[in-house]
């Protein structure tokens, strides 16, 4: 897919967020942008494994353009998600961003570890959330090449 | 005893401050010093020519036998056991711990050995006690760690949720807010500012517990260089003056170095109403320790509270006065306290303040 095929195409998104006024927050983030993009949201990580699968309520689901990943989700967190994912072979060209709040330095390590595309922290001021929406979304939505996925 | 030889063997037995027992080829006492007699409560003529056996509890006795032949047959000082809690039993039946060494002699023609005895009972309460201490600390650090991430996690979560409905309600509805209704909303996000400095400041109070053990070599002069730069741009805006000598090579961890430096200097530049401030760095050597010195022209701080100022939470300002969350010194006191070292204030109102900390220098630690 070249840069000018990205521009006319809705961007599937996944995020997965277990924190609800999170999700608003980063829902009102990308509403902002005036992007053409379908938000998802899941709660956990076996949602977003259900969801990436196309199982049961999620049969009719897009494969998304990019994932947005918390770390510490219930029942399964961000890590084993990236771990299950690296496993299928459909799912691994997917581009993985971890937002989360954690700033811890293992956390870091061990995302990077299981080859997340890209770590980003979430700042508790809006304002500065809103600026990490943003850039997220130049340079993944603009600048970066993305993977054709199987949604045609 | 027969001879001279006999006397002068004697005698170093009973100098010996551990317990002493020659025993024979077959297994039978010979001599017993004093402390061996107090160790196992016997009375000289009840151990002599007695078997070693019975100072032995019952479950090890039968073995016993054995493993004394094979000590003669390969005759060498080793002590007994090794990597065993060895145990040893008194008249009245009670036992203890004991740590025994073995030495072969040859006296008249006569294969015996010398066993060495000592009553470790106290030293493996006090062992038990210690590792039982360790565990408990090794928990509560553990405990501390979980804290912090949870502290840096969780507790944010809520400040964004807070924070970011303010600030979205002043975007949408600003207009509608009025005067009132936008103030309202500057304090909210003022206050989770201050809350959120706060947790920070927590944060970095209990790392300094939950980092290692410092022992590198660090270069203060590279640390104090550093902080200069971190805090370039308040130096700027005071116009603040800096003077300092090379400082020199210290034992400790860089980075809460550091933070110890920053938060010292940006004090002396914050609590400080000179125009210019002005600020010296000197190091000083006394009982072969580093004496470091931070003398500012501030506005320094009243004798009754040299103490408090170090102690978390403390702050002698409002936070409209001075911003501040009260953690700063307590932070520097805590690393200080885990190089080994003091620290202490030396202030007059008005005239300004000196803060001092002690490091060790390289190579006289550990």
């Amino acid at each position: 897919m070249n840069l000018v095929e990205n521009q006319y195409k809705v961007i599937e998104l996944l995020l997965v967020e277990d924190n609800y006024s999170d999700y608003i927050l980063t829902k009102e983030c990308f509403e902002l942008q005036k992007l053409a993009l379908n938000l998802h949201h899941v709660v956990n990580g076996e949602e977003c494994m259900q969801f990436l699968l196309k199982q049961d309520k999620y049969a009719t689901s897009p494969t998304p353009d990019i994932i947005l990943l918390d770390i510490n989700l219930p029942v399964m967190d961000g890590r084993e998600v990236l771990a299950e994912i690296i496993k299928h072979e459909k799912l691994k060209c997917i581009p993985v961003v971890v937002l989360t709040t954690s700033q811890a330095d293992k956390d870091i390590l061990d995302m990077y570890k299981l080859r997340c595309s890209s770590y980003l922290t979430k700042p508790v001021d809006f304002n500065n959330f809103r600026e990490v929406i943003t850039q997220l979304s130049s340079y993944w939505f603009t600048v970066v090449a993305m993977p054709h996925t199987d949604n045609e | 005893m027969k001879n001279n030889n006999y006397h002068l063997l004697y005698s170093i037995f009973e100098a010996a401050p551990v317990g002493l027992l020659m025993v024979d080829q077959k297994g039978a006492i010979v001599l017993a010093n004093s402390n061996a007699l107090e160790l196992f409560q016997y009375k000289q003529d009840e151990l002599i020519e007695q078997s070693v056996e019975i100072l032995i509890p019952v479950g090890y006795r039968r073995d016993h036998p054995t493993l004394r032949k094979e000590f003669y047959s390969n005759l060498e000082s080793r002590s007994m056991g090794k990597g065993r809690d060895l145990k040893a039993i008194r008249k009245d039946g009670s036992t203890f711990f004991v740590e025994i060494g073995l030495n072969p002699l040859t006296l008249d023609n006569k294969l015996m050995v010398v066993a060495s005895i000592v009553d470790t009972t106290q030293r493996k309460e006090e062992e038990r006690k210690l590792r039982q201490l360790n565990e408990a600390l090794e928990k509560s650090n553990i405990e501390l760690q979980q804290f912090a991430y949870v502290a840096s996690h969780d507790l944010q979560t809520p400040l964004r949720g807070i924070t970011g409905f303010a600030q979205l309600l002043e975007k949408r509805y600003k207009e509608k807010l009025g005067e009132s209704g936008n103030l309202y909303i500057d304090q909210i996000v003022l206050s989770v500012k201050k809350m959120k400095s706060l947790i920070n400041g927590l944060l970095a109070y209990s790392r300094v517990d939950a980092q290692s053990v410092p022992h590198e070599s660090v270069c203060l002069q590279r640390v104090l260089d550093d902080t200069l730069n971190l805090l370039d741009m308040d130096i700027t805006k005071r116009k603040a003056k800096i003077n300092y000598s090379t400082l020199p090579q210290v034992l400790g961890c860089e980075l809460q170095l550091l933070q110890l430096m920053e938060n010292l200097l940006s004090n002396s530049i914050k609590y400080n109403q000179s125009s210019p401030p002005e600020i010296t760095i000197a190091c000083q050597e006394k009982n072969s320790e580093w004496v470091i010195s931070i003398k500012d022209n501030g506005i320094g701080i009243s004798e009754k509270h040299y103490k408090k100022i170090f102690e978390i939470f403390k702050r002698l300002h409002t936070h409209e006065q001075y911003p501040g969350t009260g953690i700063g010194l307590a932070v520097c006191r805590r690393i200080v306290n885990r190089h080994g070292g003091k620290i202490w204030v030396e202030s007059e109102v008005n005239k300004g303040s000196v803060f001092y900390f002690t490091l060790a220098q390289q190579g006289k630690v550990e």
